[in-house]
């Protein structure tokens, strides 16, 4: 089907196939993927993040209830997700 | 044109840098540091130590100082100020006697694991270091190859060398084998650079 279709094109207009063949040429589709793949990574990096900031807040307060009757249980100051808190 | 896109391309990598990899970087030390900090407290109630004597406290407020700054912990600083104090002898030795005695123990196994707890903190700080400071990280990525090459010689000679062909045969999951020897580089260049007995008394500026 896609074979057929390719021949009517060709004969219909060939000349629209070279124009078609140039835009394709000019595109960069190596450039675009390249963007398209570091925009994916970016996302999928951020939504594991999202999920591991998640984890660690359960396992704070895991870790929370289990020290509770601990005589000493110092704190690193750092938020419930493990991070430096902005003040 | 083009110089525009490796503007735009030099920027991008640099948002990469500083708000990905950077941050990524610092979870994975924080979670070791963690990580040590529960180790710590499984240990003593392992060995029937009591949480409430002052070398848990020590050692725990030594863990918490490194994870509540491990981000001021840069490496361009602390070669500096490593320097100014290993170029004054009397500061240097005062600084260690002060954090010896700070760490002492009554019983000598309490004393090895202090030790050893300690020089596990202080090798995750200087891993931190070495790898959140972009140009050793640079340094990191070119060594690894040769180290990994150096690795597999020694190891094949040796195992060759005690007769037997067992490295051929043995399952090794090639992830955690090339995690460990970017360690291994990240541990050679901290050996080559500094000492690491000065973390700790690096770590003390944070708090004055």
């Amino acid at each position: 089907m896609v074979v057929d279709g390719l021949k009517f094109m060709v004969t219909a207009d060939p000349a629209g196939v070279s124009a078609i063949a140039e835009v394709v040429k000019n595109l960069n589709i190596g450039g675009i993927l390249a963007y398209v793949l570091a925009a994916g990574s970016t996302g999928g990096w951020y939504m594991e993040r999202r999920g591991k900031k998640r984890l660690l807040g359960e396992y704070a307060e895991n870790r929370r209830r289990l020290e509770s009757h601990d005589a000493y249980r110092g704190s690193s100051g750092l938020t419930a997700s493990g991070d430096t808190p902005l003040n | 044109m083009d110089f525009v896109l490796i503007g735009v391309n030099v920027l991008l990598l640099m948002a990469l840098w500083r708000f990905m990899l950077k941050r990524s970087i610092l979870d994975t030390h924080r979670d070791r540091l963690f990580d040590l900090r529960d180790e710590l407290r499984a240990a003593f109630v392992s060995h029937g130590w009591s949480l409430e004597e002052p070398i848990y406290r020590r050692l725990r407020d030594l863990i918490n100082g490194y994870l509540r700054f491990t981000e001021s912990y840069s490496f361009g600083e602390f070669m500096y100020l490593e320097h100014r104090v290993r170029s004054n002898e009397k500061l240097t030795r005062g600084l260690k006697t002060q954090i010896a005695a700070k760490f002492s123990t009554a019983t000598q196994e309490q004393q090895e694991f202090v030790s050893e707890f300690r020089q596990k903190a202080v090798r995750a700080m200087m891993d931190y270091m070495i790898v959140s400071s972009g140009t050793l990280m640079v340094l990191v990525i070119v060594l690894t190859p040769f180290v990994v090459l150096w690795s597999i010689i020694s190891t094949s000679y040796g195992m060759l060398r005690a007769g037997g062909f067992a490295i051929f045969g043995k399952a090794v999951e090639v992830r955690e084998l090339l995690g460990a020897l970017a360690q291994l580089t990240v541990a050679a260049i901290a050996n080559k650079l500094w000492y690491e007995d000065f973390v700790e008394e690096y770590s003390y500026r944070q708090a004055f």
